[in-house]
């Protein structure tokens, strides 16, 4: 269907570009805490799955609106930012890497054992007072949800871009993340930007895990869109905020062409798979990603 | 609809329990052990958390009616998390208590388990999974499939829509949607050879696990395949994903049959209650009320 | 009052470098070795030994994983996807070409030590956190083409079932048989890599590990080196693939995702990193830790929880207990389990004199 081609096309691009959106705002976090305390979070998608559950479990136990079991989720998970950080990475300080991939992922795991045990097993769901029927933009559908996703992606990208050039605590907290001793010798207060840099993260999680569970129902499951985090990040560096973004969309725009046009070739499946590859290729050419900082190793 | 599907589980179940007295010395206290498995935390926990506790208070029921033919039946239940080695260590577990027989849950268990039961002599059931060539009991003689297996929810999934279509497939277009695992790939042979019988076109459309987003899929079915009828074999948390991003794309759910594992309540409220779901078809073992 | 060196001279290099220098070191090994061997295949039912079964396959695949991560320190999360390569090879040479098991196991290897040395061809360029990545992605992409190829995965139903092994004409059916079947590759997999570790490349792989700049201009070709301890790890893991194969009866992808990974990485690391009892330890601790908190809640749940919510709690709890255990050992013990095994051995070795 020639004619019908390009349509499809646009349709996949901007369907691409929506997801892309939303998986940068998982990244947002896990750059967020990178960029800060230097710690590759293996929980980030537990994080997003945690958060969804508070606002669900809200919801559903206390009847809550919708607008207040969000803000339920944002508190909860500022408090669990500051919770973990001290409890899991403060005495991870000064660990060699795999130190700390470990605790993170043993934290995923009790993460998504704790959420389970106390919010049950079934599938909830966060109802996001926009309607379920798309916008039609002549082919292109674009639905509510997404469209919600993409814009809190966007207004977190301008909001820490802005914090992390001009505002004193971001500056600061870059400063932590060149070099903790310096800033302590600085006087910089390097626990308190840890623990901020934690709930911040928190923070974009919570409404990371409003939107995805908006849009897919939370249950035990959504922790594994946090695997995808790792293509996107690599993609747009893993300290860049504005990578994140960047590298969300591309992957998102990657997995739907590739769903859209290799999956008949190949069985289907090319959508898990494309983007890893890309990742692969990145590492071996570039490893810092778009928009990160190239690494300079010190004998 | 859970409880009651559970129910039928239990009395498949049961049944076999009642086949295995006729051979079992008596024990002591007339009791007999029925093992079973079950998956809480893992891809399928959604339909194990309504299930197995079903399944308990079915045998709870039996008991308090005073057992089978006497017998009070002793129910273990061992959740595996659908791993495979940990399945065969609830497996021990359940012979070296004496389970005169062994409900196994999940497809690839069933497959390690097969030859362990035939090794041990112990009756195996797999309701509404697993092997479905474990119908035939020459090959299969320790393997029982109680419920409906896959390739039989295939055939009735054809037959539906043939039915639906006005009794005639020929040249119209049918998807088939599936999770991008062997137990969602057991009915694509069956829905293949149907397709050559009945003459309809069919496109087979993958969602890789965990099945929670499947937009590219789906845009492909809507947009571009626009089919007549999708056969949707997907299971864990994407068929509220599927319900909702067929609803999202603007495709009718009433152009959708969902096979046995996607036709659950927690599917439907997972995807936003009764009212989001209107005209969702679903397949179900037993008749269970009429939605 | 064990001196333990004291009284032992040595006089000749082979008795200096020989695996177990020390007399009671050897005698402690034959008396290990003399219980697992000969007394617990007769005594324990078949149910402790199915256990017991579980945990020797993981043995041999932490040894494999501590190479590569405690011995070379380079960070992998494919493990279990050299395992899947493993079953599958051996899974299709069963059915294929019906060898038995002493060829498919070295094959199933092999073919997985291949593709790890492939999977560690970015070792070149990145480093570190990078090449965990990397091993992430090859751990997903390997899934994904062993689903998808239908040749290698058997068909739609991407698991095939494998009969038991056959030994001179008996196949091996009872949990003793299969027992002392696996007891046998375990011998072979902690001895090979006792050897391995003091050897000229296990030193290589220390020096890699420690200082690798260092080492590269010692003249140590880091790349070459970081290559075989992909491969040598792999192939560890491919031998656990068949093993497991043969235990379960079948080769199945599903049962080698990134969970089985952690699992590992955790074996790896709550025992001990780069130390070959801290690898025996730590999976002995991992396999056994779900089951210890089933029999642990049937038996006192009730304390803790509602009947009904008993059944959902195990699992879940598992999971907790898992993640927290492994955070507990970072963060109070890092050098895991073979750390507080050496502290007591210290501790004994000059009791009652310890000052």
């Amino acid at each position: 269907m020639p004619d019908f081609e390009w349509q499809f096309t646009l349709v996949l691009l901007t369907n691409g570009i929506m997801i892309g959106l939303m998986y940068s705002l998982i990244a947002i976090g896990f750059v967020l805490i990178y960029k800060a305390t230097d710690a590759i979070n293996f929980a980030q998608g537990e994080f997003v799955m945690f958060a969804g559950f508070l606002a669900a479990g809200a919801a559903e136990m206390a009847g809550f609106p919708f607008w207040a079991s969000a803000l339920i989720a944002i508190a909860g998970m500022i408090v669990l930012g500051f919770g973990l950080e001290r409890v899991v990475l403060r005495p991870m300080i000064g660990r060699p890497v795999i130190a700390v991939v470990m605790a993170t992922i043993g934290l995923a795991a009790v993460l998504r054992g704790t959420a389970t045990m106390a919010f049950g097993a079934g599938t909830r769901v966060i109802d996001m007072p926009v309607s379920d029927e798309p916008f039609h933009l002549g082919p292109v559908m674009l639905p509510p949800v997404e469209l919600v996703g993409a814009g809190v992606s966007l207004v977190f990208l301008a909001a820490f871009t802005w914090f992390f050039l001009k505002s004193r605590t971001g500056i600061a907290m870059r400063a932590v993340a060149d070099s903790q001793q310096v800033s302590m010798a600085m006087g910089i207060n390097v626990r308190r930007y840890f623990a901020l840099a934690w709930a911040m993260a928190g923070v974009v999680s919570a409404l990371g895990g409003v939107v995805w569970g908006a849009m897919l129902s939370v249950d035990n499951q959504l922790a594994l869109v946090g695997l995808k985090v790792f293509p996107v990040v690599i993609l747009g560096g893993l300290d860049s905020v504005i990578g994140a973004v960047v590298g969300g969309l591309i992957v998102g725009v990657v997995e739907n062409l590739a769903a859209g046009y290799l999956d008949p070739y190949v069985g289907g499946g090319t959508k898990d798979f494309a983007p890893y590859v890309l990742m692969i290729l990145v590492l071996m050419i570039r490893p810092e990603g778009i928009f990160g900082r190239r690494r300079i190793e010190r004998v | 609809m859970r409880r009651i599907w559970g129910a039928v589980m239990g009395v498949a179940a049961g049944a076999t329990a009642v086949l295995c007295l006729a051979g079992t010395a008596t024990a002591q206290q007339k009791v007999v052990t029925v093992g079973g498995m079950c998956e809480r935390t893992g891809p399928t926990q959604v339909n194990g958390v309504s299930i197995c506790p079903a399944i308990q208070d079915y045998y709870d029921l039996i008991n308090s009616k005073g057992g089978v033919e006497g017998y009070k039946i002793k129910y273990m239940e061992i959740d595996h998390e659908y791993k495979v080695p940990a399945a065969v260590e609830a497996y021990e577990r359940e012979k070296g208590d004496g389970a005169t027989s062994i409900m196994v849950y999940g497809t690839p268990q069933v497959q390690a388990m097969n030859q362990k039961l035939t090794e041990d002599k112990i009756p195996g059931t797999s309701p509404g999974f697993g092997i479905a060539a474990s119908a035939d009991g020459k090959r299969y003689p320790y393997l029982f499939p109680v419920a409906a297996t896959y390739w039989s929810q295939g055939a009735a999934a054809v037959k539906f829509v043939k039915d639906k279509l006005g009794g005639d497939l020929k040249g119209k277009k049918i998807a088939y949607i599936f999770y991008d695992n062997p137990a969602g790939r057991e009915p694509i042979p069956v829905i293949e050879d149907l397709q050559k019988i009945e003459g309809f076109e069919l496109r087979t459309f993958a969602v890789p696990p965990p099945g929670v987003e499947m937009g590219a899929q789906m845009l492909d079915i809507t947009q571009r395949y626009k089919p007549d009828f999708v056969i949707d074999h997907l299971f864990g948390g994407a068929p509220s994903v599927a319900i909702k991003e067929f609803k999202r794309n603007g495709f009718p759910l009433s152009k959708v049959l969902a096979l046995v594992w996607a036709s659950g309540e927690h599917d439907i409220l997972g995807a936003g209650g009764w009212p989001v779901a209107e005209g969702y078809h679903t397949m179900s073992f037993a008749g269970v009320g009429d939605d | 009052m064990f001196h333990r060196e004291a009284g032992v001279f040595k006089t000749s290099y082979a008795a200096d470098m020989a695996l177990y220098p020390l007399p009671i070191a050897r005698w402690a090994v034959a008396a290990f070795a003399g219980l697992f061997i000969v007394i617990a295949p007769l005594s324990l039912g078949e149910y402790y030994l199915s256990i017991l079964n579980l945990i020797l396959i993981a043995v041999v695949g932490a040894l494999g994983l501590n190479i590569l991560v405690g011995y070379t320190g380079q960070i992998s999360i494919g493990h279990g996807a050299f395992m899947s390569v493993g079953a599958y090879t051996a899974a299709n040479l069963v059915t294929h070409l019906g060898a038995p098991f002493w060829i498919t196991i070295p094959a199933g290897g092999l073919m997985a030590a291949l593709i790890g040395a492939v999977v560690g061809i970015p070792s070149l360029r990145i480093k570190g956190i990078y090449l965990a990545i990397a091993t992430l992605a090859a751990q997903l992409i390997i899934e994904w083409t062993i689903n998808h190829v239908t040749w290698i995965s058997g068909g739609v139903q991407a698991s095939i079932q494998v009969p038991r092994p056959v030994l001179f004409g008996t196949q091996l059916k009872t949990q003793t048989q299969l027992y002392l079947f696996l007891m046998f590759f375990v011998v072979l997999a902690i001895v090979g890599t006792s050897n391995l570790v003091r050897s000229r490349i296990g030193r290589a792989f220390i020096a890699i590990r420690d200082q690798d700049i260092a080492a590269e201009i010692i003249g140590i070709n880091i790349f070459r080196y970081k290559l075989w301890a992909f491969a040598i790890s792999s192939f560890y893991a491919g031998v656990t693939g068949v093993l497991y194969t043969y235990y379960l009866g079948i080769a199945n992808y599903e049962q080698f995702q990134i969970t089985v990974s952690i699992d590992y990485l955790a074996m790896v690391i709550i025992g001990g990193l780069g130390s070959i009892l801290g690898s025996i330890f730590g999976a002995i601790f991992v396999t056994l830790l779900p089951i210890l908190t089933r029999w642990f809640l049937e038996d006192y749940g009730w304390l803790l929880f509602a009947q009904q919510d008993l059944q959902n709690a195990i699992p879940n709890l598992r999971l907790t207990l898992f993640g927290g255990l492994i955070i507990f050992f970072l963060v109070v013990e890092p050098e895991g389990l073979n750390r507080l095994w050496r502290n007591i051995r210290n501790y004994f070795r000059v009791w009652p004199f310890s000052y």
